[in-house]
């Protein structure tokens, strides 16, 4: 069996971005921002950052945000036309043919993955599938400068992400209500991972992404 | 770089398969091609104004419309006898058509030049690094190469680490992977900076110090080191001048042939001070007098050490209260280098003239580093050995006609040929000089020049001086003043506003280059890389490179004798190739088809590889070029200046009072880098700032709190200093009272005495994003000061009233 695994090493991230318009670029996502013609902004990743302590013992995090891929995706569960699809080997991705474009799964992702992109359906990180599929790395992976993001099979027991993974060295964000995910940090030697808090200013970013999105009435579980 | 084009659009864009790259680029790369190359607001074709200057409205027109409007100027300042009243300015060394072409063209033409940013940029630091260790140690010294994998302690002064440092080489991605892999190897990261900036977090600690205050951390760190007997006596003997005797004048005394002087233990008298290497029976002399049989008697005399001591001693005395939050962790640092050193860095950062006591602050970092014996030993600052002459390439007779005769070039900027009598230059080199010979430029005696009527048109390229200078008030209205103004470059910006013709530049990647690159890599080798950008895609639109619109404004006026027979794409960086001993094994066309040369050394730890050029021979404590050309020199403008004093010395900067007011700092963008970036849409976006809003003021949640702030509120500042009174520095205060509005964002990573901004948050051309011009343009905030000798131009020396205001 095959079970991907994408890891952000936060001891190397050096906060530079890369991954944030390679992913951009590599998916053809437009940039475009305060412009007319696309009134949001479109990403497959972002970053979530936030200090806390206070003047002058502070620290600051900063972490790459993407589709977490969960181990039970409850944007699946909302889906009304069975357009997330989660494979196999763990990836979850949008089926472009069978979304409609309203929406619920932007809403219900805890991690704000999601986002309705020009083409009018739904659009997160799918691990770069086609890539993947023939037999590439994702591009965020290929492009950081800082070679701070792995990616692999967690049942290669010789791989660096099996290594990670298992030895607790790296782990998953977990928010509310979410078990387990194919996405992983090795948190930086200056952050202590348990004073991450989990109400991340990210969520709130959400708001932003929805405010443009036509009101959902009723949500029901699939 | 390296692109792949299909039907002549870039589809892709890879690194270069070297050390340190791996294949690999920032998001910087990605952004260029989106968001300048085929931006949608791209210039491609020249416009001429038609409303106001600074309204920004244009028409069309063609290239042969300015290309006469340009000959017809120049050939009328020609005809005056003043070709130097039409100017070219430039800006960027990567961002420029052919840099040695254009400095051609101006010698040909007789017309000024000017690297007009560059002062602003890092002049003052390169000053500093000439002064302190003589020109052959210095470029390595002022962008920080240090051998990391062997570093223990890397103290970073105020810059966004390492997000835009250069320590590696000019390119971020091969000094990640190194600072990557000295971390991976137990080196501390320290950053020193009012601001916990958006990447210093990666480091392991933040000392969090008030503006203008550097100095006097870094003598409490002296007097520690010194107290403790942590200094490296051996390197300070063979290598500085820390042993030479200065008189009670404070002036360096010498023997009856001039020589410098020393004072040997075992004979108990002077010996002029040894070549470097060598140590003799010489003193350091801590704590002891000297006499010394001088001309008129006896003088007595101490070391340049022990005047370092008793200035470090003096600065903590009286000034110490100023960094009394962080006194007891700078002693503890100061115990941790001097227990590690040499394998310690203590970087000031690279950017420089930040406040008018930047250039004694910079002096005193690099004393710091001298009594740690850091410089080229392993773990400390690593000096590149290997680089070619690569000349500028300029046709010389009889291939074009004489052009030099009774003409005198001193060297410029990046390598570049300067008329000795230019504006820029003429003050390096009259007796005693006004400003040191490794300055920049000199931007505010352009400004003069203009009020004066003596500069009246000017092309800029590749630089936004409109409001990238201090004071952008004065400099807008000095521009406002001239007869003609042409600025090229692909996307608008203000300088574009107040043009008269616009002309549109081929990009990056539709022109060619040679570029020389040395820098350490992760595998522990020094590497040098010489490539050419060249011509992936054709010029866009209609736009070229500034190169053809120069020769034919060239030719309108006559003048083709020298150009005609010019090929800009491949002989030009032949000739330079071939200066370099590296023709025909390398040649443009084979870097542009196979790629960069490259070739790589074993590190190799030797101060001495060339000579200190110092007066003394030595690494210089005391300087005795200050001295002699500046302090004690009755003739020089700087007589008696502190700014020129030849030991480092802390000097007071202007500061806020009330409770309403602040300094006004900024710094980089790791994701931004120059002002060329802030149009650039796939740099703008909100999602890519994350917690750090590009156009935000940051305050320290603290201050706002006192104030009645909240996070997001409207705030104006005002202006209010320094004023000349408080700082004879200040040589233009128009920036007084003038205001500018945007938003706050409260932080607690911030000195309680600053607000802190992106550099060029703000713009103020209607022609750019909407977005950018949201924030606070910094420059209208800041009155133009200029330090002594060494220009810096203080870039981040602003003190303003904060008020809220109704949105
Ligand atoms: S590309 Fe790498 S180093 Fe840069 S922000 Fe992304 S994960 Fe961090
Ligand atoms: S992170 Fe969000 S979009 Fe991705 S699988 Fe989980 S719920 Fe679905
Ligand atoms: S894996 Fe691919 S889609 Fe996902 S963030 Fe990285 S580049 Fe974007």
């Amino acid at each position: 069996m095959t079970r991907y695994a994408l890891i952000f090493n936060l001891n190397r991230c050096v906060r530079c971005r890369t991954c944030y318009i390679a992913c951009k670029w590599e998916h053809g996502i437009p940039f475009h921002p305060r412009d007319e013609a696309h009134p949001r902004e479109y990403y497959r990743l972002r970053y979530a950052s936030w200090e806390w302590g206070s003047y002058p013992d502070v620290r600051r995090a900063h972490i790459p945000i993407i589709c977490m891929h969960c181990d039970d995706p409850i944007c699946i569960d909302f889906c009304p036309t069975q357009a997330i699809v989660k494979r196999g080997d763990g990836i979850v991705y949008v089926d472009k043919e069978r979304c409609n474009g309203c929406g619920v799964c932007v809403h219900v992702c805890p991690y704000g993955a999601l986002y309705i992109g020009p083409d009018g359906k739904a659009d997160g990180c799918d691990l770069c599938v086609d890539r993947v599929d023939s037999g590439l790395e994702p591009r965020c992976v290929e492009e950081c400068p800082a070679r701070a993001i792995i990616f692999g099979d967690l049942d290669d027991e010789e791989g660096q992400a099996h290594r990670l993974v298992s030895s607790g060295e790296a782990r998953p964000l977990l928010l509310d209500g979410v078990k387990g995910t194919s996405v992983y940090y090795v948190p930086s030697r200056n952050e202590r991972w348990d004073e991450l808090p989990r109400d991340m200013n990210f969520l709130k970013a959400l708001g932003e992404r929805k405010r443009d999105l036509p009101p959902i009435k009723g949500l029901i579980r699939g | 770089m390296r692109v792949k084009v299909r039907d002549g659009r870039v589809v892709d864009v890879r690194g270069e398969e070297l050390p340190g790259w791996d294949g690999r680029l920032c998001g910087k790369a990605f952004a260029g091609i989106l968001g300048r190359v085929y931006a949608p607001d791209r210039i491609l074709q020249p416009l001429k104004r038609i409303g106001e200057r600074g309204e920004g409205r244009f028409i069309p027109c063609t290239w042969d419309e300015v290309i006469e409007a340009v000959a017809e100027r120049l050939k009328r300042y020609i005809q005056e006898g003043h070709p130097e009243s039409f100017e070219i300015w430039w800006g960027c060394p990567r961002q420029q058509d052919n840099m040695y072409f254009i400095h051609y063209w101006s010698a040909v033409m007789g017309t000024g030049i000017s690297y007009i940013h560059g002062q602003v940029c890092f002049g003052d630091h390169l000053v500093e690094k000439v002064v302190t260790f003589g020109g052959n140690h210095a470029s390595s010294l002022v962008v920080g190469v240090a051998d990391l994998l062997r570093t223990r302690i890397a103290v970073i002064a105020g810059q966004n680490f390492p997000g835009t440092t250069l320590f590696a080489s000019s390119c971020a991605v091969p000094t990640y992977a190194l600072v990557n892999e000295a971390r991976r190897r137990g080196c501390r990261f320290i950053v020193v900076d009012p601001k916990l900036s958006d990447t210093s977090p990666w480091c392991d600690e933040w000392i969090p110090i008030r503006p203008g205050c550097d100095a006097v951390m870094v003598m409490l760190m002296i007097k520690t080191l010194i107290d403790e007997a942590l200094i490296d006596e051996d390197f300070l003997l063979r290598y500085t001048n820390a042993p030479q005797l200065i008189g009670e004048d404070g002036k360096a005394v010498r023997d009856g042939e001039g020589r410098y002087l020393a004072w040997d233990e075992e004979s108990s008298a002077p010996t002029p001070l040894p070549p470097a290497g060598e140590r003799g029976g010489i003193t350091l002399g801590l704590g002891r007098i000297f006499e010394v049989e001088g001309v008129n008697g006896p003088v007595r005399c101490k070391t340049a050490l022990q005047l370092l001591y008793e200035e470090a001693e003096r600065t903590v005395r009286e000034h110490g209260w100023r960094i009394a939050e962080i006194r007891e962790r700078v002693i503890q640092l100061a115990l941790e280098l001097g227990a590690n050193r040499p394998s310690v860095v203590v970087y000031p950062g690279f950017t420089s003239g930040r406040y008018s006591n930047w250039f004694q602050t910079l002096r005193a970092y690099s004393a710091l580093n001298l009594l740690l014996g850091n410089i080229d030993r392993p773990g400390g600052f690593y000096i590149l050995k290997h680089a070619y002459n690569l000349g500028v390439g300029w046709p010389r007779p009889p291939e074009v006609p004489d052009y030099l005769e009774g003409r005198e070039f001193v060297p410029g900027p990046w390598g570049n040929l300067m008329d000795k009598r230019s504006i820029d230059k003429a003050p390096c080199y009259k007796t005693p000089r006004d400003f040191h010979p490794s300055t920049q430029a000199l931007p505010w005696l352009h400004f003069k020049a203009i009020e004066e009527g003596k500069i009246r048109a000017i092309l800029s390229t590749a630089e936004n001086s409109a409001v990238t200078q201090p004071d952008s008030k004065w400099v807008w209205e000095c521009l406002k003043k001239l007869d003609l103004i042409v600025v090229g470059d692909q996307l608008p910006k203000e300088f574009i506003d107040l043009a008269d013709y616009v002309i549109p530049e081929a990009s990056y990647i539709e022109r060619f280059h040679l570029y020389q690159r040395s820098y350490l890599g992760v595998d522990d080798r020094e590497h040098l890389i010489i490539y050419m950008r060249s011509a992936a895609i054709p010029p866009q639109g209609d736009s070229k490179p500034l190169s053809w619109f120069l020769i034919k404004v060239a030719e309108r006026l006559g003048m083709n004798r020298f150009f005609k027979n010019l090929d800009l794409e491949y002989e030009w960086w032949d000739r330079m190739l071939k200066e370099a001993g590296l023709y025909p094994r390398v040649t443009s066309r084979k870097l542009i088809e196979e790629g960069p040369y490259h070739e790589s050394h074993p590190l190799e730890y030797n101060v001495l590889f060339k000579p200190i050029g110092t007066r003394s021979g030595r690494f210089e404590i005391y300087s005795n070029e200050l001295s002699e050309e500046c302090y004690h020199n009755p003739k020089s403008r700087w007589f008696g200046n502190p700014h020129v004093y030849p030991i480092p010395r802390y000097i007071p900067i202007a500061e806020p009072r009330g409770r309403d007011e602040f300094y006004l700092i900024g710094g980089k963008a790791v994701w931004h880098q120059k002002s060329a970036t802030q149009h650039n849409r796939a740099l703008m976006e909100d999602a890519i700032e994350a917690g750090c809003p590009y156009t935000a003021i940051y305050i320290n949640a603290e201050r706002a709190g006192k104030l009645g702030l909240r996070d997001g509120d409207l705030v104006e500042l005002e202006c209010i200093g320094p004023r000349s009174e408080d700082d004879p520095c200040v040589i233009d205060e128009r920036a007084i009272g003038v205001r500018e509005r945007g938003r706050i964002r409260l932080t607690e990573a911030l000195h309680p005495d600053a607000l802190w901004i992106y550099f060029a948050a703000g713009h103020r051309s209607r022609l750019m994003l909407k977005k950018a011009g949201e924030g606070v343009v910094m420059n209208m905030l800041i009155p133009y000061s200029v330090s002594p000798y060494a220009g810096g131009c203080g870039k981040n020396y602003s003190i303003v009233k904060l008020r809220r205001v109704e949105d």
